[in-house]
């Protein structure tokens, strides 16, 4: 073989050699996924089923917000103690939706009322008669 | 010089199947992010069609965060809504009533199994499609009649 052949077949390895290093580049390179996506759907999610826990109707007349209006300042919700009535009631419903008791926190005024969770999380709350409700989701 | 043309020549087959190794690579990353794009589309999709004067609560002329579920065993699915469904990809939207619960098995809301039932379907762009990817958020349904909110979630499947 004559030295400008062989030249030509360094000069081959090496332009191979760069397009396999590319390939793999560009591979490895687009694998990380971003999180943000998943994440702003599960924000939209506590925060529509903090604000579907608020309206649900519990008997006539009664939604949800009502009661825990009454349970802040302590009074009887549809049949039973408005507190009681939200322990029984939030799990049921919140199971139903597919959560499960250990991957949620409902808080009236910082004091857990249902469920508990540790982890990362996300928070969605609102104030009621000067107090603070609120759901957490963890994962 | 022959040596020199087949040197070229094995160079010549290396590098195009260096190539399609590449572009190949490149396609299934194409692939990748047209299946997040579609993703983000629909996840906005849920969001906007809460606020669709079409099926949003309206109580004493004020709108609320809820769906009026009258309005939704009216909706009409064949109507052109493209400027909310010109996503990039094909998808089946539907509410279905989850709690409390009125039947164990799914019963299609019409005008006549209206309020007992349970499956509002909204949207189909391609009813023999088989679905992909479930995205679900949970609303509020208003029943007008009975003045009463049940808790309902929102589905939009994404269609293969």
């Amino acid at each position: 073989m004559k030295k400008g052949q062989m030249e030509i077949l360094g000069f081959m390895v090496i332009v191979l050699l760069l397009i396999f290093g590319l390939i793999f580049y560009f591979k490895f390179s687009s694998g990380e996924s971003s999180s943000i996506i998943p994440e702003a759907e599960q924000n939209l999610e506590v925060s529509n089923m903090l604000n579907a826990i608020k309206q649900y109707t519990v008997c006539e007349g009664v939604d949800m917000k009502d009661l825990m209006k009454t349970c802040i300042s302590g009074g009887l919700g549809c049949n039973d103690d408005a507190c009681t009535e939200i322990e029984n009631e939030l799990p049921e419903l919140i199971s139903v939706y597919g959560w499960g008791n250990s991957s949620y926190m409902f808080e009236i005024e910082g004091s857990l009322l249902v469920g508990s969770c540790v982890g990362n999380t996300f928070v969605d709350d609102f104030t009621l008669s000067s107090t603070s409700i609120r759901l957490t989701y963890c994962y | 010089m022959i040596e020199t043309i087949m040197i070229i020549v094995v160079f010549m087959v290396v590098l195009i199947i260096g190539l399609a190794f590449f572009f190949k690579f490149s396609m299934s990353s194409l692939e990748e992010t047209g299946a997040d794009l579609c993703i983000v589309s629909n996840t906005v999709l849920l969001s906007s069609i809460t606020s669709m004067p079409e099926v949003e609560c309206s109580v004493n002329g004020k709108t609320q965060d809820c769906i009026d579920t009258t309005k939704l065993v009216v909706f009409d699915p064949a109507r052109e809504y493209g400027s909310y469904f010109s996503t990039i990809c094909k998808q089946r939207v539907y509410f279905e009533d989850v709690y409390p619960i009125k039947n164990e098995e799914e019963v299609e809301c019409s005008q006549g199994t209206y309020p007992n039932c349970n499956l509002y379907s909204f949207y189909d762009s391609d009813p023999d499609a088989l679905p992909g990817i479930l995205i679900s958020t949970p609303v509020s349904l208003y029943y007008p009649l009975t003045e009463e909110y049940t808790v309902g979630r929102l589905v939009v499947e994404v269609l293969q």
